[in-house]
């Protein structure tokens, strides 16, 4: 318990240097976030025109004055308003959030469902035909670009199979048609994980079946399910465990493409457009909130892995 | 021990994150979009002619929506959605880009000296919402409230040139201006930060009012979502008559290669094209969809604005070699997938008022530009930059002209930055060469785009210094009243600036739309940010 207090204390100097970094890279971007606001007329609005609502937005003060401020109405748990929507940031994140957590978390039940199976059968049958092609397929998973395999998908199963839906997120329509949405893009998302899992899978249980306590499970007369079930996968999936952890991480960013690619709202289709639209409360907004998901994905899995390895202790 | 509990309290906090989701997702808010999963059209076997039908039309398109109110509008979502909302006083006589046709002004006088228009309001327009009747007093308070540097707004420079707003009677309005300005009118009808509000809905709904607006034009807003869809419903209270389609839903599809398979697909009806290989696409793609991009309606010149101060450009010879060493007929076309043919030569676009042929003209000539670059001091060429977004035309036109200009000794590098980028570049001045399309439906506008004191901060992207009496000339013509003595000035102008050549003009840039063919009545005008919703029709 004391650990885990520990790391979450960790959490907020992580965070601030999170924020600065990202505050400093905002303002040495090139690319005015009035300039961004003022649209087709932009080239004709006078001088006290932009300065006044640069003024509103407080970008006329000295940056470590607008840093002090912004972070100063963080603490008290306000991220600001968007420049463009003029709406809380919070609201912002609120309204993507949930399909974002959809995604992600089907996003792993997709790579843990075809990675975890493929890695076992290829290290119980090791340098077989079946080997191979997982292995060739699990190369093509780690090298397409979610891009490409997105609009790919995208173009059997939706435009010519017509088999799942084009766009959208299916929110409104109920649990089945928000699982109808997820498919292709939680396959996609999924897709690189589940190959990194799958080879990861098939190294550790190699590994562990060379292993001296599987020679003597065997000789004890144990069927060989048992022994790669209950001995051999529970010592190999401890090191599957802190990969499957850290892909968390990926598959948020990887949401920025899956979720364009396939017309869903989300925290990554929100990045984007903040920083296309130079939107600095937003884009520090939604850092924050990536920022906290990873952490704590982190640290979530180094709990788990305690609790499978009773060599790991947090004490 | 301890384990095992941190284990459970693990497990259960996953489950309840888990639970949190679903929960929230199982009860929506109010389903009032219909989920978008007709995965095969819907027309074949039930679908019986039945008229009372509602007819539905789903436009898609590229950003979310960010904010419906005229004050604080930006991007095209926005703009699209507002001109169907709102009502202006004037709007445009469809299919034209110089005449005027009345809307909520049934018509008006203008003083023989141009400075004071009394417009005569309908007396039969109601707010949509029951926000009451529209009067002379709706009028003054929006040009007063975007005239109000308080209102912070981000548009609406066209009605600075309001000096007094005074209220005649109930349906009577008089504006005074500051100086007499021909394009007036054409100017409140293009532009977005014009359009009437209620001053009632605004402080009612405060911050809400960017999704919950009300206007009095065609369509009322059923759902609006921050960075999201736009849902109109035809509004019941609408003075012209109620519009041929019920409802027009605004889809986010990032992609626009998405967006093309799902207008093929019929998930969409109507969508604006950007990218030259999804126009290729459409044009394959057969009889369902139909392509519009007459360069005739369009309102926009597609340019390489050379910065006039720097060298090499500071020599006319160099410009006018530039412009010599591209057949830009051959560029307009390979580009647009021949949606465009010929290539501009006037700085004003055609569908402009005063537009000429009568310009000097540069043909494809390179060894007339290798001789100018050799008088110039540059016999062996040089190396020069170009700052551009990587979007729509811009790097087809680059990756030809930079192979044309080779031929000629000139070394072109591409330099491609985001969109934020480019404007801060331009706002500074500061790049050799940047790339940009001025879209604007009045040509005075088009000629801001030249004038003497619009440098940067300011829309003179080539940094021109005209000759002095054209100098003046450009700023007279804003105010002539004479509308023959002002079309001999602007042709001037445009003779002057072709002679000149501050930049490579390219082509007149049509905005593209692809539609199904089951789409009817789009009239080309104003470019895809004024999309009419209300002239659509749909005819399966």
């Amino acid at each position: 318990m004391r650990y885990v207090v520990r790391r979450l204390l960790f959490l907020f100097p992580t965070l601030f240097g999170m924020l600065v970094v990202v505050f400093m890279l905002l303002h040495i971007t090139p690319g005015d976030p009035v300039e961004m606001l003022l649209d087709t007329d932009r080239e004709f609005i006078p001088q006290e025109q932009i300065d006044a609502i640069r003024k509103d937005l407080g970008l006329d003060r000295p940056l470590h004055e607008q840093f002090i401020r912004y972070v100063g109405k963080v603490i008290q748990g306000d991220l600001g308003n968007s420049y463009r929507s003029k709406r809380p940031v919070l609201e912002h994140v609120k309204l993507n959030m949930v399909q974002t957590a959809h995604l992600a978390l089907a996003g792993i039940f997709m790579s843990i469902l075809i990675g975890i199976p493929a890695g076992i059968i290829s290290a119980v049958k090791p340098n077989t035909i079946i080997d191979y092609v997982t292995l060739t397929i699990s190369m093509i998973g780690l090298c397409a670009p979610t891009f490409w395999l997105g609009i790919l998908a995208l173009y059997v199963f939706a435009f010519q199979l017509k088999v799942f839906p084009m766009m959208g997120d299916g929110t409104g329509g109920g649990p089945l048609a928000i699982l109808r949405h997820l498919a292709l893009p939680a396959t996609v998302i999924g897709a690189h994980s589940a190959a990194l899992l799958g080879r990861l899978t098939r190294s550790s249980m190699l590994d562990a079946l060379n292993q001296d306590y599987i020679r003597t499970a065997h000789s004890k007369g144990l069927s060989s399910r048992v022994v790669v079930v209950r001995h051999a996968l529970r010592n190999a999936a401890i090191p599957v465990t802190a990969a499957a952890g850290t892909m968390f991480a990926y598959l948020l960013t990887g949401s920025v493409v899956v979720e364009m690619v396939f017309s869903r709202k989300g925290l990554g289709w929100l990045m984007v457009t903040a920083i296309n639209g130079r939107d600095f409360p937003l884009v520090q907004g939604l850092i924050l909130v990536f920022g906290s998901i990873i952490i704590l994905s982190n640290l979530v899995t180094d709990l788990v892995i305690g609790a499978i390895d009773p060599r790991v202790s947090h004490d | 021990m301890s384990k095992r509990f941190v284990l459970i309290s693990v497990l259960l906090i996953v489950g309840m994150l888990v639970s949190g989701c679903a929960q929230k997702t199982a009860a929506p808010p109010a389903p009032t979009t219909a989920p978008a999963q007709p995965t095969t059209a819907p027309a074949q076997p039930t679908v019986a002619p039945t008229p009372a039908q509602p007819k539905k039309l789903v436009w898609g398109v590229a950003m979310g929506t960010n904010c419906l109110d005229p004050a604080y509008q930006t991007g095209l979502p926005d703009s699209n959605n507002l001109v169907n909302i709102y009502s202006a006083v004037v709007k445009h006589k469809p299919g034209s880009l110089t005449e005027v046709a009345p809307d909520l002004a049934e018509r008006w006088d203008v003083s023989p000296d141009g400075l004071v228009y009394t417009f005569y309001l309908r007396s039969d327009v109601k707010w949509q919402y029951g926000y009451g009747d529209f009067t002379a007093e709706d009028v003054k308070y929006s040009w007063d409230r975007m005239l109000n540097p308080d209102t912070k707004t981000t548009g609406a420079t066209v009605l600075k040139v309001i000096n007094s707003i005074e209220v005649v009677d109930k349906y009577t309005v008089r504006v005074t201006l500051k100086v007499p300005t021909p394009p007036f009118l054409i100017n409140i009808a293009n532009t977005g930060g014009a359009l009437i509000v209620n001053k009632k809905a605004i402080e009612e709904r405060g911050t809400d009012y960017c999704l919950k607006p009300v206007g009095t034009g065609p369509y009322q807003v059923v759902k609006a979502e921050t960075n999201g869809t736009v849902v109109l419903a035809a509004s019941p209270d609408y003075f012209g008559g109620k519009p041929a389609i019920d409802e027009v839903e605004m889809r986010v599809i990032p992609e626009e290669s998405v967006a093309v398979m799902a207008l093929k697909a019929g998930e969409i009806d109507f969508m604006i094209v950007r990218e030259p290989a999804n126009i290729a696409a459409l044009f394959k793609a057969g009889p369902d969809i139909v392509v519009n991009g007459d360069p005739q309606s369009s309102c926009s010149t597609y340019a390489l604005w050379l910065n006039n101060t720097r060298k090499p450009f500071d020599d006319v010879r160099v410009r006018r070699a530039l412009t010599h060493a591209i057949d830009r007929d051959t560029l307009a076309r390979e580009a647009t997938e021949g949606l465009v043919q010929r290539r501009a030569d006037s700085p004003v676009p055609p569908a402009l008022f005063a537009y000429t042929e009568d310009v000097t003209k540069y043909e494809y000539d390179p060894a007339k530009a290798k001789a100018l670059l050799a008088e110039a001091g540059y016999p062996n060429g040089f190396k020069i930059t170009v700052d551009s977004m990587n979007t729509a035309f811009n790097p087809i036109m680059l990756t030809i002209v930079q192979q044309y200009w080779k031929q000629v000794g000139v070394d072109l590098e591409i330099n491609y930055l985001d969109r934020a980028a480019i404007r801060q570049h331009q706002a500074e001045g500061n790049y050799d060469i940047t790339v940009s399309n001025p879209t604007r439906a009045e040509v005075g506008l088009i000629l801001d785009y030249y004038k003497c004191q619009n440098f940067p901060p300011g829309p003179n992207f080539s940094l021109y210094k005209a000759p002095d009496p054209i100098c003046d000339l450009m700023n007279a013509q804003a105010t002539e009243n004479d509308p023959q003595k002002r079309a001999e000035m602007i042709k001037q102008i445009q003779q002057q600036i072709t002679n000149d050549v501050p930049n490579v003009l390219l082509w007149y840039v049509a905005e593209i739309t692809a539609a199904r063919s089951s789409v009817k009545g789009m009239i080309p005008n104003l470019g895809s940010w004024q999309t009419r919703f209300y002239l659509f029709d749909i005819v399966k």
